[in-house]
């Protein structure tokens, strides 16, 4: 069993008082494995997935990362963590449609601090390789729902995430282009990265390695 | 602390600078962003324009007609202040050396009583008042700094070489008291000085033990402000022996009046800055509110996606920032134009300039609210799908 990069140790969530998500909830993810997590609308399967991107701050617990607990660092720390050690993938894409599909890709460069060009080689070596090789004016909108989410599957992966997270990946895509998704995953997880998929697709499910249900 | 970078079972992009994001980078961003949104960025150019191009063709426009008026009003001497002295007040050059200690004075000139001199070359020549004069700084008066102040050198005006028959600005005079001097050339008269016309000078070096008669003493104020406090402290030290025989004359009504237009007119001017560029700065916000709300989910994706709070403020400012100059360039130019056209006096570089810095200042301080909106957009509520 390898080494867990992310641990969740007592992590509690409520958006109100009367509203409590997640109530000291533990797990770990280890590098290699794709877990799957599962569970009724409404229990807090995204909430979990942006409080381990960093995206919110738990109510109390931990979140740690190579064992440091990372739940309480600041702002522009937490962004340096997400722009470095994460991939995101949204359920919609998430594309900005007033930029091209190449800047959308190369977009997270700009947070890490990493110069444009070498950034642009590997955004167009993952758009080859999953096969979205489109003119540089091209927009989000003159594209399909598939080509969107492997445009933004290029985005996630154009740091080599360590983590990598995913919201529905596969709600909206045909079967064929849900297949790249998950093999996407999967080849991240083998070189080393923990994938955290948050689904309601059973099909999905079935190919994770684990399971978390909620 | 542990490394979070560490671990990695294969190759990862380095970060340049790890939280760094370089400067060149977010204008580069922050241009392509407002090259992305033509329409928030052209009617955010034109606002800025609009307010340069309205502050110009108003406050401008009367800046311009308050230097001319101003210009007018000091070329009739403001500043300055006439010590005339007869020749039993005992007025002498002593008064420089006292004098050197007076604050606010910009310049002073001790003149001797006039005699009148002829053009050695023509006989029975127009005769024409020659003046010694004692003074630090000759060279206002067109006088070469580096010539030297010999006993044998005069300057005359324009007015006096033609009354003398010299239309080639130098030859020899002759004075009533048998002595003779060498005209080296012509000088422009002030204003301050037309009293003096024609004037024909011979500079001289004071000399503190043998001091010489004055008749007349030009003290020029270093503000109009200055003229009345001036005046009193070089009455006291002149230093003369029947003070019944010296007259002191101020422009202290003249420089009260300009200090009145100037106040006025200034206040007026400031005031319409101050309104127009308080509407401009709310309507950039408003429209720059408007956009960020219109993208609340871009600015969710860029938080979700790594972007810290400082960073999108920076992104905005800086894309504020890069408008308004165009927005305030553009607009300086259309008011310089319509100025040009209209024939109006232009308020000069120095003003186009200020209005350009303060309009694009006021254009991304009015971003700051809406980049502070913007980076707090919660990415989890702006990218959930329902």
């Amino acid at each position: 069993m390898r080494p867990p990069i992310i641990q969740a140790r007592g992590l509690t969530f409520a958006y109100n008082r009367s509203h409590l998500v997640l109530d000291a909830w533990d797990e770990s993810f280890a590098a290699g494995e794709v877990v799957a997590v599962t569970g009724p609308s409404g229990r807090g399967k995204s909430t979990l997935l942006y409080l381990l991107g960093l995206m919110l701050k738990p109510g109390s617990g931990q979140i740690l990362i190579d064992n440091t607990d990372v739940a309480s660092f600041g702002d522009a720390r937490r962004a340096q963590l997400r722009a470095g050690l994460f991939g995101f993938v949204f359920q919609d894409a998430a594309l900005d449609s007033t930029r091209t599909v190449l800047d959308n890709v190369v977009e997270t460069a700009l947070y890490r601090g990493e110069p444009r060009k070498p950034a642009i080689r590997r955004a167009r070596e993952l758009m080859s390789q999953f096969g979205v090789e489109l003119q540089s004016t091209v927009k989000p909108g003159q594209v399909s729902g598939g080509q969107a989410q492997r445009i933004a599957l290029c985005r996630a992966l154009l740091n080599n995430p360590r983590i990598l997270l995913a919201d529905e990946p596969t709600g909206n895509l045909d079967p064929a282009s849900a297949e790249v998704v998950v093999r996407a995953f999967h080849a991240q997880a083998h070189s080393g990265a923990a994938v955290i998929v948050v689904t309601h697709d059973p099909a999905l499910v079935s190919q994770c390695d684990r399971r978390v249900e909620l | 602390m542990k490394n979070l970078s560490s671990g990695e079972t294969s190759p990862r992009p380095k970060p340049h600078r790890a939280g760094f994001t370089r400067p060149l980078a977010v204008i580069r961003e922050a241009l392509a962003t407002a090259k992305s949104q033509p329409v928030a960025s052209i009617v955010s150019i034109v606002i800025v324009a609009g307010m340069c191009a309205t502050v110009l063709l108003t406050t401008g426009r009367t800046v311009g007609a308050q230097q001319a008026v101003l210009g007018s009003i000091d070329s009739a001497g403001t500043r300055s202040i006439i010590v005339r002295a007869d020749a039993d007040a005992g007025l002498n050059t002593g008064v420089m050396e006292r004098m050197a200690n007076i604050e606010g004075v910009e310049w002073a000139g001790a003149f001797g009583a006039a005699h009148d001199v002829t053009n050695s070359a023509v006989s029975d020549g127009s005769k024409v008042a020659a003046r010694t004069v004692w003074g630090d700084h000759l060279d206002l008066l067109g006088i070469p700094r580096r010539q030297p102040v010999t006993d044998g050198t005069a300057w005359a005006s324009a007015a006096a070489l033609e009354q003398l028959g010299m239309p080639d600005r130098i030859g020899g005079i002759s004075s009533d008291t048998g002595a003779d001097y060498a005209v080296a050339g012509e000088i422009p008269v002030p204003d301050y000085l037309g009293f003096l016309e024609p004037l024909v000078i011979v500079p001289q070096i004071s000399n503190t033990t043998d001091p010489s008669a004055v008749s007349v003493l030009v003290i020029i104020a270093a503000r109009p402000d200055l003229v009345s406090p001036v005046a009193q402290a070089v009455q006291s030290v002149l230093a003369v022996d029947n003070p019944t025989g010296v007259t002191v004359t101020t422009s202290e009504d003249l420089a009260t009046l300009r200090a009145l237009i100037q106040s006025q007119l200034g206040s007026f001017g400031s005031n319409l800055v101050v309104i127009i560029f308080a509407l401009t700065a709310l309507l950039v916000a408003a429209i720059l509110y408007g956009l960020v709300m219109l993208r609340r989910r871009d600015f969710g994706r860029r938080r979700a996606l790594g972007a810290s709070q400082g960073l999108i403020i920076s992104l905005l400012l800086t894309q504020m920032a890069v408008l308004s100059l165009i927005g305030a360039v553009l607009g300086s130019g259309a008011a310089a134009i319509g100025l040009g056209v209209t024939g109006d006096p232009l308020p000069g570089a120095a003003f186009f300039a200020a209005v350009g810095v303060l309009a694009t200042a006021v254009g991304t301080s009015a971003a700051l609210l809406p980049a502070l909106a913007a980076a707090r957009r919660d990415p989890l509520k702006e990218l959930r799908v329902p």
